[in-house]
């Protein structure tokens, strides 16, 4: 190649460079702090993605439907995060044609792809959420504050009655804990800004996360509901039973009247 | 004997005279099955719960009072917590061997309670309980009822979220009670919710009530030693009039020595293994404040159980309040513990005894149909109610709502008693018809008609 | 695993044996089992119907002393680990080690070093005679002083009861104030930071929990404050304590047994109560729907304040929490 074509690429690949370091610097991929406003782009991607998997239940214009057969609510309007939430923990589109179960697990650029196309389409609103994890211990108080009533205090979840199960929420995606603490879906009820601020939703991340990889013993068992623990006291006893067994040295527990082993009958 | 232990004992014998009571004591027999060594089990677990409960008391402070907390918990360094809840934190992280200690203080609490209700079943089936023992099995039964009041004030001196609960869940026990409930709750908890709660748990965890176990327990085992033990029935053995055994030197020492290893070693073994007692994640007692899947500790499922699945219901009566909580935190285990002071002599009206005959020969569990009926269909009453208390894990476990588990075992936990003791009971007659029929084997265990006690066939006189 | 009896036994033939002299001598009389009873009067020696001697085992032998080895050796890794700061899995795990070796050790030194004997006792008590009517005391009074003995008796339940009256002191005199909250005409919703709360700050579908200001955590005076997404409130609820047609206060001690109804199912306006499972309809007054509670939750009046702060307008109108005998 002669020197006149090279210095095109040259000047070319030193302005990509350049960009990429510029990129790096800014933090990298990712949300670079708690709170990013949903990015809104229409992309042949996303289009796609819709089309295939979406508008069969919220139509191509993502009005939904009231019918009795399709109850998919409208999406113009709705929150960025609540949709960001529903694909990012699998629940859309649902496994069941009643609205239930997760059919299908996204990856990063595909959720990305669709939240943004549906951002530009139906004007969904607000930030998208992805805090840094803050500090456990003020995390585990207002965890407890606000989530421990339903979400259990080890996080492990539980009932609500009415057929409703709670969620396990140790080691989740910090942005599924943000969000879903903003939005409430389902049966969950929201916390504004004002009652958990996001700082806090970084902290319960911390603390989630120190759950996740909370000291546990030999056998990998952390903190036990008191239901497990009876079953471990039940194995403690009968290793004690079989040591009386073993001590006592008869293996019949109600023994029938035997002559004892002597060599005449006159006993 | 070593040298010196035969010169200390010299000494002591010149000045005590001890050889004809040591010679008493040292010979006496002891009767050898596996189900008897059960009573021995609770009481090696209550040594090792003193021992690690003097530890223990020496980092616990008994006291709700703000604390900055500043130690090597991470979820905990700069809060302010309830002294007691910090003590307990220290002791976790910041107390060496504390941790391991508050474990197996807990593991032998679970053992003493699982050990205690095995010996209590074992007294029952086997007849143990019957004259001239009933006042044994009383003070035996006031033991487990100190057990369980050990075992809840211990839980709640943690004063975690859990005991939050339980704590309130008490004082909603004692104020249902009609009339003087108002001045229950004032006397135990010094005032509002929950005041000096901490205070007077402590003093009853650490002095009276395990004085009062231990001066019953004394009791016990001198009655033991005075009535001298039962023992099942043995060819060529009047049971009646002589006890068959090992002596206590060497045999009865030996497995008693083994024993107390033996429980000390398994409880410290499931004491690394299993985290009875980490309350890290649980945190302070905070009013207003719960958790979900929340349970009591499973000794108090049955009574947790009866709370939650009986329909709801409150009455007005004469000015008095007839709650729920009344009828069946107050009135059914009450009606419980009374059928348990009441069984010996309950059992002797209904299978028609002799009221002047000692008995001193165990009976299997399905000689007496009443008692099996009786003790089985108790049992799997308590049981049923004990594993209602799963209902929410149950509901999550198969997907279905928790109401209609807990529709399922309000109906199990009448129907499957019932059925239990009627089958007990069935089968109990049939094996006693089958023993009494001509060309069954004879000489064995003598059963009258009635199922009265068994006095043993002497093979000789 | 059971002791197996070899066949070949010896039998100590009723034979009266003084522990501290080794074997038996083989007395008169024949396999004693009930047919030639021990004296009653010498009950000290033991009375041995059968004993078995363990032959020597080398492999028992080799069994203890390893046991005996492997428990000094875990006490001492104990102790240094204890010390040392090792994890607890490290010394817990030695001294469970020990233990249980010490346990090996000692039952099958014991196992070899005596014989397994079985021996025999007579019931009767040694110092009753069932026939003994005679009185236990051995000084009658002098005269039968009935009316006084009455009168000390009496007295003395009189000292005992009234020794019983420092019980009192355990507590102060409960009047009614176990029965009132410490809501009042005027006091502010504050959460547990100790702010004021405006309706905006809970969002639809939220909750809150809320103390009266200057009674933060006193534990009956804990209010759950609930903005309802599904329908407007109903009655029984009082609309005239509803702000916003769907803020509503309810007192957060349930009915039932005390515990803090913190659950919200936001779809079916349901607060739950995780202690025992009663459920309560939010949006009709809190009324008791499911669970052992008869109750429904008392509602606290409430409203806005001049500064858009929410206040409450009095203290319940219904005694909270559980109930009173």
């Amino acid at each position: 190649m002669s020197r006149a074509r090279l210095l095109p690429v040259a000047a070319w690949a030193a302005v990509a460079v350049a960009a990429a370091l510029a990129w790096l610097a800014a933090g990298g991929p990712g949300p670079a702090g708690a709170v990013q406003q949903a990015p809104a782009e229409e992309t042949p991607r996303g289009d796609r993605l819709y089309t295939t998997h979406c508008a069969r239940c919220h139509g191509a214009d993502g009005r939904g439907a009231t019918d009795p057969h399709n109850r998919a609510p409208t999406l113009v309007g709705m929150e960025a995060a609540r949709v960001d939430l529903v694909l990012r923990t699998g629940r859309m589109p649902p496994a069941d044609p009643d609205g239930s179960g997760r059919g299908r697990s996204w990856s990063d650029r595909d959720r990305e792809a669709l939240v943004a196309h549906m951002t530009a389409l139906f004007n969904l609103e607000g930030p998208l959420l992805g805090p840094e994890p803050g500090d456990p211990a003020v995390g585990r108080e207002v965890f407890a504050t606000h989530c421990a009533a339903c979400h259990g205090y080890t996080g492990d979840g539980g009932v609500a009655g009415g057929g409703a199960i709670v969620p396990r929420v140790v080691g989740l995606d910090p942005a599924v804990i943000a969000q879903a603490a903003r939005v409430g879906p389902f049966q969950m009820p929201r916390f504004a800004e004002g009652q958990i601020s996001d700082e806090e939703l970084g902290d319960v991340v911390a603390y989630l996360d120190e759950v996740a990889v909370e000291q546990a013993t030999p056998l990998g068992l952390g903190e036990l509901n008191p239901v497990f623990l009876s079953a471990f006291a039940a194995l403690l006893t009968l290793a004690m039973i079989l040591s009386c067994l073993f001590l006592a040295g008869r293996v019949t527990m109600f023994p029938d009247p035997e002559p004892p082993p002597d060599v005449d009958g006159e006993t | 004997m070593t040298p010196l232990f035969r010169f200390l004992f010299d000494a002591l014998d010149a000045r005590l005279r001890l050889r004809k009571p040591g010679r008493a004591v040292v010979n006496k027999v002891f009767p050898k099955h596996w189900s008897f060594l059960l009573g021995e089990v609770a009481m090696f677990s209550f040594a090792i719960l003193v021992a690690t409960g003097l530890f223990l008391t020496m980092f616990y402070r008994p006291s709700a009072e703000p604390l900055l907390y500043t130690g090597a918990a991470q979820l905990y360094e700069g809060r302010t917590l309830p002294a007691a809840y910090a003590s307990i934190v220290e002791l976790s992280h910041d107390v060496r061997g504390g941790l391991l200690f508050r474990r197996m203080h807990r593991g032998a609490a679970y053992l003493f309670m699982f050990a205690t209700v095995a010996h209590l079943l074992r007294i029952l089936l086997t007849g143990a309980f019957r004259r001239p023992r009933e006042v044994n099995t009383h003070i035996g039964t006031m033991m487990l009822i100190l057990v369980i009041a050990l075992a809840y004030t211990g839980q709640n001196l943690v004063y975690d979220l859990l005991a939050g609960s339980s704590l309130r869940i008490a004082y909603a026990t004692l104020a249902s009670v009609p009339l003087i409930g108002d001045w229950l709750v004032v006397w135990v908890f010094g005032g509002e919710f929950p005041s000096e709660v901490v205070s007077r748990f402590f003093v009853l965890h650490i002095l009276i009530l395990p004085g009062l176990l231990t001066g019953l327990l004394v009791l016990h085992l001198a009655l033991v030693a005075r009535q001298r033990h039962t023992q099942f029935p043995r060819a060529g053995v009047d049971g009646q009039r002589y006890v068959v055994g090992e002596p206590l030197w060497p045999s009865q020492f030996a497995a008693s020595t083994t024993l107390v290893l033996a429980v000390g070693g398994l409880v410290a073994a499931f004491s690394v293994l299993v985290p009875w007692s980490d309350v890290d994640l649980h945190g302070p007692l905070r009013l207003g404040q719960a958790s979900n899947a929340g349970h009591a500790e499973w000794w108090l499922f049955w009574l947790q159980g009866a709370i939650t699945i009986f329909p709801a219901f409150e009455w007005e009566v004469l000015g008095m309040t007839i709650s729920h909580m009344l009828a069946f935190n107050v009135v059914l285990p009450g009606a419980l513990f009374g059928l348990l002071f009441a069984y010996p002599f309950l059992e002797r009206r209904l299978a028609g005894y002799d009221p002047d005959l000692d008995n001193h020969v165990c009976s299997r569990p399905l000689d007496v149909p009443v008692r099996a009926a009786i003790v089985l269909g108790v049992t799997a009453f308590v049981g049923m109610l004990t594993l209602a208390m799963t209902n929410d894990i149950v509901a999550r476990g198969l997907r279905v709502s928790v109401e209609s588990v807990m529709w399922f075992f309000r109906i199990a936990v009448l129907a499957v008693p019932a059925v239990v003791a009627w089958a007990a009971y069935a089968r109990s007659r049939s094996v006693l018809r089958r023993r009494r029929a001509p060309g069954a084997a004879a000489g064995s265990g003598g059963d009258a008609p009635g199922g009265a006690a068994p006095a043993n066939p002497k093979v000789s006189a | 695993m059971t002791e197996k009896r070899p066949q070949q036994r010896d039998e100590g033939k009723g034979s009266r044996r003084d522990t501290e002299r080794g074997a038996p001598d083989r007395g008169p009389g024949d396999g004693a089992h009930g047919r030639q009873a021990p004296d009653h009067g010498a009950h000290e020696g033991l009375y041995v119907v059968g004993q078995h001697i363990p032959p020597p085992s080398e492999v028992n032998d080799t069994i203890v002393m390893g046991a005996a080895i492997v428990a000094g050796l875990s006490a001492v890794v104990f102790a240094v680990g204890l010390l040392a700061g090792a994890g607890t899995g490290v010394y817990g795990s030695a001294l469970a080690v020990g233990l249980l070796a010490m346990a090996i050790a000692v039952r099958r030194y014991f196992a070899a070093a005596y014989p397994d004997i079985e021996g025999l006792e007579p019931r009767e008590l040694p110092d009753a005679d069932p026939d003994d009517d005679e009185p236990v005391t051995e000084v009658p009074p002098v005269a039968r002083r009935s009316l006084l003995q009455r009168m000390l008796v009496g007295a003395a339940t009189l000292l005992g009861l009234g020794l019983a009256a420092p019980v009192a002191s355990l507590g102060p005199s409960p009047g009614d104030a176990l029965r009132r909250t410490h809501w009042t005409s005027g006091r502010r919703l504050v959460t547990t930071d100790g702010r004021p709360l405006r309706p905006d700050d809970v969002a639809t579908g939220g909750i809150s929990t809320v103390w009266p200001e200057d009674a933060i955590e006193v534990e009956n005076s804990a209010v759950i404050l609930v903005r309802l997404s599904q329908s407007p409130p109903q009655p029984p609820t009082n609309l005239d304590w509803v702000v916003d047609d769907s803020l509503v206060a309810y007192s957060k001690v349930c009915t039932h047994a005390g515990c803090p109804v913190g659950l919200f199912r936001e779809r079916d306006d349901a607060l739950f109560c995780p202690c025992h499972q009663s459920t309560f309809d939010a949006a009709r007054g809190a009324v008791p729907t499911f669970g052992p509670t008869a109750r429904a939750l008392p509602q606290l009046p409430m409203g806005v304040d001049d500064d858009g702060f929410l206040v409450a307008l009095g203290d319940f109108a219904e005694q909270v929490g559980p109930a009173f005998g």
